[in-house]
């Protein structure tokens, strides 16, 4: 009956919303192969997917295309919030090391196909996971931001209480959302016409360039873009010291529509999206990776 | 000397890169979570009301203790953040953004700081607990588990608490909780080294106390500060000290049921609210601190210039303390003042108890003397001019902070006495202050004074049957049951007490006419081994009054199928039409039927179940019987040579059995048995004083012996035996020194024991012969498989084992 009454609830909200979301295909990744995979990280073509050990130790790539795993590093924090490049060949990741007890960290770019790494900026405090431009990587510490990319650009990043937009190196300062604490998961939609971003404390929003037309998604964490009209996030419940339940959630970026993609008890986490491939990657909270791709009409 | 000025510069400047500046580090703060949601935690202490945001909740006290965190951190220039500042329902954050934001801040140590609970009412504890991510030997971050050993040790020196362990306790989360390798929400998502701190269980009620008290969680916050300081080797120290501590009464206990009773160190005594303390120099008062009204006693001068100070404590209902003190750098002072109240007047009894006047009933035996003052009194001085006359065993002690003196019995009263209890004037208070004049007081105790056992199965030296054995006690009223099943025990040969089947526990309900407890033992009996019952002196009545003693003593467990093998079963009584009820009966009531609900080895019986008008004479002879006649008088005759005997159930009403013999218009009453146990027995008698002739058995009769318990019973009758005169009651050997080898056995069954055999006979389980030898050694070949009883015959009598035979 349980069952029954939550499939009522699900047509119903389908209904209301108008909008027709199928998995068309769910499964685990690297089942038997790897055993502590999380933090997963999608290219924008959702061809390429790095992943790292829980406590964002290490990484390591896995292209769908061949089916291969590659071994990037071992470095510390390497698995927090590391981006590919628009063309697939480079990895820009965080290493972090400590000196007498402070931690510091670098940035360091993992060549793909010539599967070599080397430092784009070396050791300072403070510094920001990196932010994909165009045709390299934004460096933001507390030094200040440095561009590897000459190119005209445009980027985001979360600071305490505000974020920064940086088109072709002028900096925006916009604070949608008046929190103490830190914007995080910034990132501009796929068109670069919007951004996502989770303020601390106060939930999921997207805004336009300039701050405003603010839409609130609610309190999900991690939210990463579906497209340039959908988020995928987490929700999750816990007591106070662990956690109680979490699932991925769909959210349409006007906040018009939202369907729970697994069930609370799922224990889903950090899911990571690409649009144009129709594909939704998260882990459990156990380590496992699954890949569901989307139908929405 | 160039190489020595070299070498020490090369030290200067190792220490002076290895040590570093608080300002240069990031402290990330995490003050649990907030809101005053079902997630946080609300220990209601008066004078809060349930759900009263300043009450204490965890999340208040956690934030308390962050925001002086970062207050000290920042006042060194150290750059921290916060997940929260305030607490509302935006401050209950999620764990992953919490996570997110210390790893994205780059700090170099997050701090999520808690506190800890037990959650049982009952059960209390006060101790640090550290947790940090992974194994507690094997932890994902070394720096995470130095820095947990590092403030424990702070914490732990925090003496205006009191622990109730002072031992490090840290532990990796993946070993502390059964929650795999999934462990502490807040920790899991860190790059960054972290840990969780609970401070101190804040549902031990003098803690939650202190921790509604802001200075005290600054004292936590300074701890932390110094583990970060000790963590990191800063060059900074606190260059000013901190004085604090604990003030309480010296004498008065803090006794309000929200305590339970559970007190650490000098948590039990009382808290004095709105004290002063004072930090006086060269005769200038420094600094003043009062101490709040939220019963925690706690003062502290947070940053005191080092110094040599006057330490001065005062309250209007106090006498003043004071201490010189020595203030240093770095340092903190921890100064406890157990404080003398003022009492200028004398003390005096001001109520007591049992009140009793000339013409009122006697007062119940087992009360206890309580006489209240008006000042808690100087204890050895009360005691020693304490008096009852005529002179009673009892002890004295104190209640409510020594307001209250009692004087507890160490039984009961004797019954119809009148009894003197005085003070002697030089009873004083602590002030030294004696009585005005002595205070005296009589009271009469009452008629009834011992809780009696009427009757009590396994009795002193009984046998019992080894099967299904139940203890049974009766009394004269009703028995207190809170602890009964403690208070009668029964212990094996080896000392070890015997389980018993709980479920099957029944007490007497108030309309009984008399009080029982029965139970039944877990496991049966091993036939042969000994047995302890023990009764404790403190099994009481429904009003507490005691029994006159404890007692302790054995009995043997037996088959009772076996027992008084030397007799032979003449009627087995396995069928029906052999018994029926007799009009000679004239009890109340009387029925005589076959029964399967009591079996001698699973074989049927025959039940007499009566009632009797009345409580009885006592006297055999003019009782009430309820009989059961032989339908066909069996076809066996006893004379004066001879023994009978019976398989008796008996129903502990300490009734008679009696049987009657006839020859021709001749008649014999002969009995048997005192019903005084619970379970089979084997009974027999000797009837060598039966007049000459031969006689017939006619009837089986239950005669009221007298009492509560004697009105009403149930009786089972199985196999009705006969055997020499000199047969009646011989006792088998006690068969624990009987060895009997190998078992199973499937050739030769060999019996040893310290008298010489006679023979060996082997039984089957339904009561059949099967095999039987001379001497010790028999062949059970030709046995077939099954569980046999091999009674084993020496000159003394004999013994049983049960034995299996194998092929």
């Amino acid at each position: 009956m349980r069952i029954k009454l939550l499939t009522m609830a699900l047509a119903c909200t389908l209904l209301a919303s108008a909008q027709n979301v199928t998995i068309t295909n769910h499964a685990q990744l690297l089942k038997g192969t790897e055993r502590n995979a999380f933090n997963p990280v999608l290219s924008s073509d959702g061809q390429k997917l790095l992943f790292s050990e829980d406590n964002y130790q290490g990484l390591k790539m896995y292209d769908f295309a061949n089916d291969v795993t590659v071994k990037i590093t071992d470095d510390a924090m390497a698995g927090f919030c590391p981006t590919i490049s628009a063309d697939g060949n480079s990895v820009y990741y965080l290493s972090q090391e400590r000196v007498q007890g402070r931690v510091y960290r670098s940035m360091k770019n993992f060549n793909v196909k010539g599967a070599t790494e080397k430092v784009v900026v070396a050791k300072e405090r403070g510094m920001l996971p990196p932010v994909k431009v165009k045709g390299g990587v934004m460096v933001v510490s507390d030094k200040g931001r440095k561009m590897t990319a000459k190119v005209n650009s445009k980027a985001v990043y979360g600071g305490i209480s505000e974020m920064v937009l940086v088109v072709n190196g002028v900096e925006k300062h916009l604070a949608p959302v008046a929190t103490p604490h830190m914007y995080m998961w910034v990132s501009l939609s796929p068109d670069g016409q919007k951004i996502l971003f989770y303020a601390g404390g106060k939930g999921a929003f997207v805004c336009d360039l300039n701050g405003k037309n603010l839409v609130s998604l609610g309190k999900f964490t991690a939210p990463a873009w579906y497209g340039n009209d959908f988020v995928v996030a987490q929700h999750s419940t816990s007591d106070g010291h662990q956690y109680e339940s979490s699932q991925i959630m769909l959210l349409k970026a006007d906040a018009s529509f939202k369907q729970a993609l697994t069930k609370p008890e799922s224990m889903a986490m950090n899911p990571t999206a690409s649009g144009l491939a129709n594909k939704v990657v998260y882990n459990t909270i156990d380590g496992r990776l699954f890949v569901m791709e989307l139908s929405i009409k | 000397m160039k190489k020595l000025n070299i070498l020490l510069l090369a030290l200067a400047a190792t220490f002076t890169v290895s040590a570093i500046d608080m300002k240069d580090l990031k402290i990330y703060v995490n003050p649990g979570h907030g809101g005053h949601e079902s997630d946080d935690r609300n220990v209601v202490v008066p004078p809060f009301a349930p759900g009263d945001p300043e009450g204490f909740w965890e999340s208040n006290a956690s934030l308390e203790k962050g925001l002086h965190l970062r207050d000290i951190l920042q006042s060194f220039g150290t750059n921290v953040m916060m997940s929260r500042t305030t607490n509302n329902a935006d401050d209950d954050r999620d764990l992953h953004e919490i996570g997110y934001e210390a790893n994205a801040f780059g700090s170099d140590f997050m701090f999520a700081i808690h506190s800890n609970a037990t959650g049982s009412p009952t059960v209390k504890n006060n101790q640090p607990l550290m947790l940090y991510r992974g194994y507690t030997d094997e932890p994902q971050c070394p720096e995470a588990k130095e820095m947990c050993l590092v403030l424990n040790l702070h914490l732990l020196e925090n003496e205006v608490t009191s622990w109730s362990n002072n031992k490090p306790w840290h532990a990796g989360d993946w070993t502390f909780y059964d929650w795999g390798t999934s462990g502490l929400g807040v920790l899991r998502k860190l790059t960054v080294p972290g840990m969780l701190s609970e401070g101190s269980f804040h549902d031990y009620i003098p803690e939650t106390y202190r921790l509604l008290n802001s200075d005290y969680c600054w004292l936590e916050a300074y701890h932390f500060a110094k583990a970060v300081q000790e963590h990191f080797n800063t060059r900074d120290r606190f260059t000013t000290g901190v004085v604090c501590g604990s003030l309480y009464d010296s004498r008065l206990i803090r006794t309000e049921e929200i305590y339970r009773d559970k007190f650490f160190g000098h948590d039990k005594s009382r808290p004095i609210c709105g004290a002063t303390a004072s930090l006086i120099q060269g005769g200038k008062t420094i600094a003043t601190y009062k101490t709040d009204d939220l019963f925690n006693g706690v003062y502290m001068f947070r940053s005191v210039q080092p110094g040599e100070y006057t330490l001065k404590i005062e309250h209007p209902e106090y006498h003043a303390v004071e201490t010189p003190i020595v203030v240093t750098a770095d340092k903190v002072v921890y100064k406890n003042f157990a404080m003398d109240r003022i009492r200028k007047t004398a003390p005096e009894v001001v109520s007591y108890s049992p009140l009793w006047k000339e013409g009122d009933d006697g007062v119940v035996c087992n009360s206890r003397i309580e006489i209240n003052f008006n000042w808690d009194m100087d204890t050895q001085s009360v005691e020693e001019n304490f008096s009852i006359t005529p002179a009673v065993e009892g002890t004295l002690s104190w209640e409510d902070s020594q307001y209250r003196l009692v004087f507890t019995p160490k039984r009961a009263f004797d019954t119809n006495t009148l009894y003197t209890v005085k003070i002697n004037k030089a009873a004083k208070h602590p002030a030294n202050i004696s009585m005005v004049k002595d205070f005296v007081f009589q009271f009469k105790s009452g008629n009834y004074n011992e809780f009696k056992i009427l009757a009590q199965s396994p009795a002193s030296g009984e046998k019992v049957h080894f099967k299904a054995p139940i203890v049974e006690f009766r009394f004269e009223t009703h028995p207190n049951t809170s602890y009964i099943q403690n208070e009668i025990i029964i212990k094996d040969d080896q000392g070890k007490q015997m389980a018993y089947n709980v479920r099957s526990k029944k007490f007497s309900k108030v309309n009984d006419p008399f009080g029982f407890f029965q139970i039944k033992l877990a496991k049966d009996l091993v036939v042969g081994k000994t047995y302890t019952v023990e009764v404790s002196e403190t099994l009481r009545d429904h009003i507490n009054m005691p029994v006159l003693n404890g007692q302790k003593y054995t009995f043997t467990a037996v088959d009772a199928d076996i027992e008084g093998a030397k007799l032979t079963k003449v009627v087995p009584f396995q069928t029906a039409g052999i018994l029926a009820f007799s009009d000679m009966s004239n009890a109340k009531t009387c029925t005589v039927n076959t029964s399967s609900k009591q079996k001698l080895n699973n074989r049927s019986s025959y039940e007499i179940k009566y009632t009797f008008e009345g409580l009885g004479t006592g006297v055999m002879e003019n009782s009430q019987v309820a009989v059961a006649k032989f339908v066909t008088m069996p076809d066996v005759t006893f004379n004066n040579t001879n023994s009978i005997g019976l398989k008796l159930y008996g129903d502990l009403s300490k009734n008679f059995v009696v049987v009657r013999l006839v020859n021709g218009e001749k008649c014999e009453f002969v009995k048997i048995a005192q019903l005084d146990w619970l379970g089979w027995k084997d009974c027999s008698v000797s009837l060598a004083n039966l007049p000459a002739g031969d006689y017939k058995v006619e009837s089986i009769a239950i005669a009221q012996n007298g009492g509560e318990i004697s009105k009403a019973g149930a009786v089972y009758v199985d196999c009705l035996t006969k055997g020499a005169a000199g047969d009646a009651g011989i006792e088998n050997v006690e068969s624990a020194d009987l060895r009997i080898y190998p078992n199973p056995a499937s050739e030769l069954l060999i019996a040893n024991m310290d008298e010489q055999i006679m023979g060996i006979e082997l039984y089957s389980i339904d009561g059949k012969l099967v095999s039987q030898v001379s001497g010790n050694v028999m062949n059970v070949s030709e046995v077939a498989e099954g569980l046999y009883i091999a009674k084993v015959y020496s000159a003394y009598g004999y013994g049983t084992k049960h034995i299996v035979v194998k092929h």
